[in-house]
């Protein structure tokens, strides 16, 4: 019996120090270590920087422990297996995941009944304003294309942006449940503040000659749990922050309140499952009331011809990895505008690129098909709509969720600038005196309004 | 470098057993250890070595002067010996809590200087005392060679976060040290086992854990009851799971080396008394104040008053060693207590009290003092256990709480089964039936050879990407 339990022994520790090392070579090839990942929409941590400093503090070490481990070859396997077995923990069709259980918003004051100040068109320029001084030579493209952008919709590019961004939103905890996630929404009173502050600053600054509008979108948790289900989970109500924030803004702000007309369509496709953002439906449905209060009219959906693009799976399936939005991934539809397809857009490296206002990106990898709205995620964009001759121009300064609200804007000015607010740098009212910009869009999601870091930006480029 | 980080598993280790094992003489094995654990240990910082290596050096030095001298001179050298690696300690583990109370009370400093802990210091300042003691008690020779006490002290298995090995423990294997298959094999399993109680099921405990038990106060009073037991009870797992992991995998390379070191951990949730607990947790730690500050103390030879005295000090400083930090001194107080209530109130009546209440008891007095332990924030602790008893005004229970529960039932319970010896207890079962059966030596050989490759297959797979999940003892 010893020597059967010796061969045994043998056997087994011949086994485990074969399976060490071939893990440990597939550890040691350097040359097929992921640099990205497309999944997590991240760059991966880099080997760090040999400096006498970070060896004697251990940052050095450190960074390498982070490198190794984050960029292990099979690293892609390896997760999505992890989270395999972490289906195997309990019933997790409904969950939280990054953590954040548990946690509670301010209280949001009520607000006085003094009739909402977004409704009707009355403060608003009832057309796109014909008057703004030196506007003809303002909007001369100062960063030329090196080709013209084709309007074709589905021709060239019709690779992934390079620059896939890094940044990301700031994204709470999720609740999940089945094969949908929803962000769970936190209210922050003092940053909610803030928001509204810097938004009536804009407006004092910009002048009344421009049209200041403060566009904030809910989440999907908001709109699309019912009350019940929101109050056990103790997340803040979102009506009730937006109007909170728009009660605080002057009277010449025009502060929308999207969510009435968003809940009333909550039965539909207007928030993806597998991802934060909303969809094309959802942003056309924030477009409808713009229109309102701009005192234009909106065009109808039937109007625009579309891009379909099945098989999307999000930053919620990034984060969950759920099997169950695996097997039911979503489907991004974009409506191509009618004026144009073309834009440019400049990177954070300075290079302009020419490109479509509606990717098609059935080519895209699942991850990444959010990326068809609107150039996606770059400091700086414009698109000239040639069907429109009155040099009226806006300027939208928006996070991720502002790309898919963007392309409807197209068809009600003659110059369509965008700026994402985390990437831009320079002075927002430099940039509206030079383009003698008409309307200022504030176009953000609930967590950008109501979170300090997203307030300082916009304060930095309101300075 | 944690035990538990990839670069750990597959580059540290796989480079240190392969060298080790191609060595052929002892000086070679152990120069490949000694700069393993050098490299191993400067990870953290290089100009952390320079404190081990002076503490080392120190100890070293009166080691051998100890041996030359005789009486009241030998007292007084093992006496400043002591006061020197003591002084280090203290300086670097207590100056800045010092400091910080001081200024509480009289406004000086006007600035509490930062001090970095070195990493490990508590281990093996404990290790080269024992040594030192050991040598003054004529209980092992001293070492003259400076390097083999380096590496007595610096031996990356244990240097960081125990088990507390005692100098004559290893001082025979470091000299001349043998494997045979079935050491190895034990060894595989322990580290295996170890590696992924920790990337498996300590760090899932870890994110329940986390879930209710917030780092301030405002967020802990908002947590429901349940939610609190719940943390608490994921805490209670992680916390074995974590530190009897790190052991196991100390204990597991020493195997693969020829090294034997003490058992650290005796599945102490399964305790029936307070007392037996601590004869179960810790061991090496709790063995080390019984042998070098208890009984020197005089133990329970000197009356009660004297004795309760004895295990005052000796849980006030275990607390402390925990940590620089009022809650660690309130955690060894609230054992002190026990202890003695159990010791000199129930005396025997405990054995009267039936198993289940005393073992329930028990788990419940341990629920509390993690709960002490974790929450170096005493206003944080506070609120906590109000919490525990729905005294902050919040529901007892909410969907988050049902939620989370819901979603990690099976973890806990695979852990709570991780924290008996029913695994353990099984195999030998199993490997006492391969005598008689074919069946059962079937089983018990595709058990034996496959485990360890799985759970290393598993582990990797729960650790690729994560990027920091230190041990929890190793802060201490």
């Amino acid at each position: 019996m010893k020597k059967i339990f010796r061969t045994i022994y043998k056997i087994k520790n011949a086994l485990f120090f074969t399976a060490l090392g071939i893990l440990a070579v597939i550890g040691a090839m350097w040359f097929a270590r992921p640099e990205t990942s497309v999944i997590e929409k991240r760059e991966l941590t880099k080997f760090p920087k040999l400096t006498l400093s970070g060896v004697l503090d251990g940052s050095f070490a450190s960074g390498v422990d982070k490198w190794y481990a984050d960029t292990y070859p099979l690293r892609e396997q390896f997760i999505s297996g992890s989270y395999r077995l972490q289906a195997l923990y309990g019933d997790r069709s409904q969950q939280i995941v990054n953590g954040g259980a548990g946690n509670k918003g301010d209280d949001i004051p009520d607000v006085p009944n003094k009739g909402d100040p977004t409704d009707g068109p009355t403060e608003g320029p009832t057309e796109g304003p014909s008057d703004t001084p030196t506007q003809g030579d303002s909007h001369d493209v100062t960063e030329p294309p090196t080709e013209a952008p084709t309007d074709a919709p589905t021709e060239a590019p019709t690779e992934a942006p390079t620059d896939a961004p890094v940044t990301g939103e700031i994204m709470g905890p999720l609740f999940v449940s089945g094969d949908t996630a929803y962000e769970l929404y936190y209210f922050n009173r003092s940053s909610a503040e803030s928001y509204a502050t810097a938004i009536n600053r804009a407006h004092q600054i910009l002048g009344d000659n421009v049209n200041v509008y403060s566009l904030a979108i809910p989440l999907g948790s908001g709109i699309l749990l019912d009350t019940s289900t929101q109050s056990s989970l103790g997340i803040s109500d979102q009506r009730k922050a937006i109007e909170y924030i728009n009660s605080l803004m002057d009277p010449g702000v025009h502060a929308l309140n999207i969510f009435d007309n968003m809940k009333a369509h909550s039965s539909e496709y207007i928030y993806f499952r597998t991802d934060h953002h909303w969809t094309a439906l959802g942003a056309y449905y924030a477009y409808q009331e713009f229109c309102k209060s701009k005192g234009v009219e909106a065009h109808a959906l039937d109007q625009f011809k579309t891009m379909i693009s099945p098989g999307f799976l999000g930053s919620f399936y990034s984060d969950a990895r759920s099997s169950a939005m695996k097997a039911n991934p979503d489907t991004v539809t974009a409506y191509y505008p009618m004026g144009t397809n073309s834009m440019m857009f400049t990177q954070t490296d300075g290079q302009v690129i020419a490109w479509n206002i509606i990717m098609d990106v059935n080519s895209y990898d699942p991850g990444s098909k959010y990326y068809c709205f609107s150039g996606s995620d770059e400091p700086y964009a414009y698109a000239h709509n040639p069907q429109i001759t009155d040099g009226s121009s806006v300027v939208v300064l928006k996070d991720s969720f502002g790309n898919a609200f963007i392309p409807f804007l197209i068809d009600h000015y003659e110059y369509i600038y965008w700026i994402d607010f985390r990437m831009y740098n320079d002075s927002l009212s430099a940039f509206v005196a030079e383009k003698g910009i008409d309307d200022v869009i504030f176009c953000f999601n609930m967590n950008n309004v109501t979170n300090s870091w997203s307030i300082d930006r916009i304060n930095k480029l309101l300075s | 470098m944690v035990f538990s980080s990839m670069v750990f598993v597959f580059a540290f280790f796989a480079i240190n057993i392969l060298v080790h094992s191609l060595c052929k003489s002892m000086k070679a094995k152990n120069i490949c250890l000694l700069i393993s654990s050098l490299i191993f240990y400067s990870w953290a910082g290089l100009s952390f070595v320079a404190i081990m290596l002076f503490d080392v050096a120190v100890c070293w030095f009166f080691g051998v002067l100890l041996e030359l001298y005789d009486g009241k001179a030998r007292r007084r050298l093992l006496i400043l010996c002591l006061t020197i690696v003591l002084l280090v300690l203290g300086v670097f583990k207590y100056a800045g809590f010092v400091f910080e109370n001081l200024q509480h009370l009289t406004g000086f400093p006007k600035v509490v200087p930062n001090i970095v802990l070195p990493l490990g210091i508590s281990f093996y300042t404990f290790q080269l005392i024992s040594y030192v003691v050991d040598v003054y008690r004529k209980k092992v020779p001293a070492q003259r060679s400076f390097w083999m006490l380096l590496l007595y002290a610096s031996l990356f298995h244990q240097c960081v976060a125990g088990p507390i090995v005692r100098y004559g423990d290893v001082m025979d294997e470091l000299r001349e040290r043998h494997t045979t298959p079935a050491m190895i094999s034990r060894g595989v399993s322990r580290f295996t086992v170890g590696l992924a109680k920790k990337a498996i099921l300590a760090n899932s405990c870890a994110v329940v854990a986390d879930a209710f038990f917030k780092t301030d106060a405002a967020a802990l009073a908002l947590q429901p009851a349940a939610g609190l037991w719940l943390s608490g009870l994921a805490y209670m797992l992680q916390i074995y799971l974590d530190f009897s992991a790190y052991s196991d995998m100390a204990l597991g390379m020493g195997l693969m080396c020829g090294l034997h070191y003490r058992e650290n951990f005796d599945y102490p949730y399964t305790s029936t008394s307070v007392t037996e607990f601590w004869r179960r947790w810790h061991i090496t730690l709790s063995s080390f104040f019984r042998d070098y500050v208890y009984i020197p103390l005089g133990g329970n030879r000197c009356g009660t008053g004297r004795q309760i005295f004895n295990l005052f000090v000796v849980w006030s400083l275990t607390g402390l060693w925990h940590g620089a930090s009022w809650n660690y001194v309130l955690w060894g107080m609230y054992f002190f207590v026990f202890l003695v209530v159990e010791k000199f109130v129930l005396g025997d009546g405990l054995k009267k009290i039936p198993g289940v209440i005393r073992y329930l008891g028990v788990l419940l007095i341990v629920f509390f003092c993690w709960v002490i332990f974790r929450f170096e924030d005493l206003t944080a602790l506070w609120t906590v256990v109000k919490g525990l008893f729905g005294g902050n005004g919040n529901p007892m229970t909410n969907a988050v709480a049902a939620m989370t529960f819901k979603s990690n039932w099976a973890l806990l319970l695979v852990s709570v089964v991780a924290c008996t010896p029913v695994c353990a207890n099984l195999k030998l079962w199993l490997k006492d039936a391969s005598a008689k059966s074919g069946a059962a030596l079937g089983l018990y050989s595709v058990i034996e050879i496959v485990h360890p490759v799985l759970l290393l297959v598993l582990s990797a797979v729960c650790l690729t990407g994560d990027v920091y999940n230190p041990f929890i003892y190793w802060i201490f």
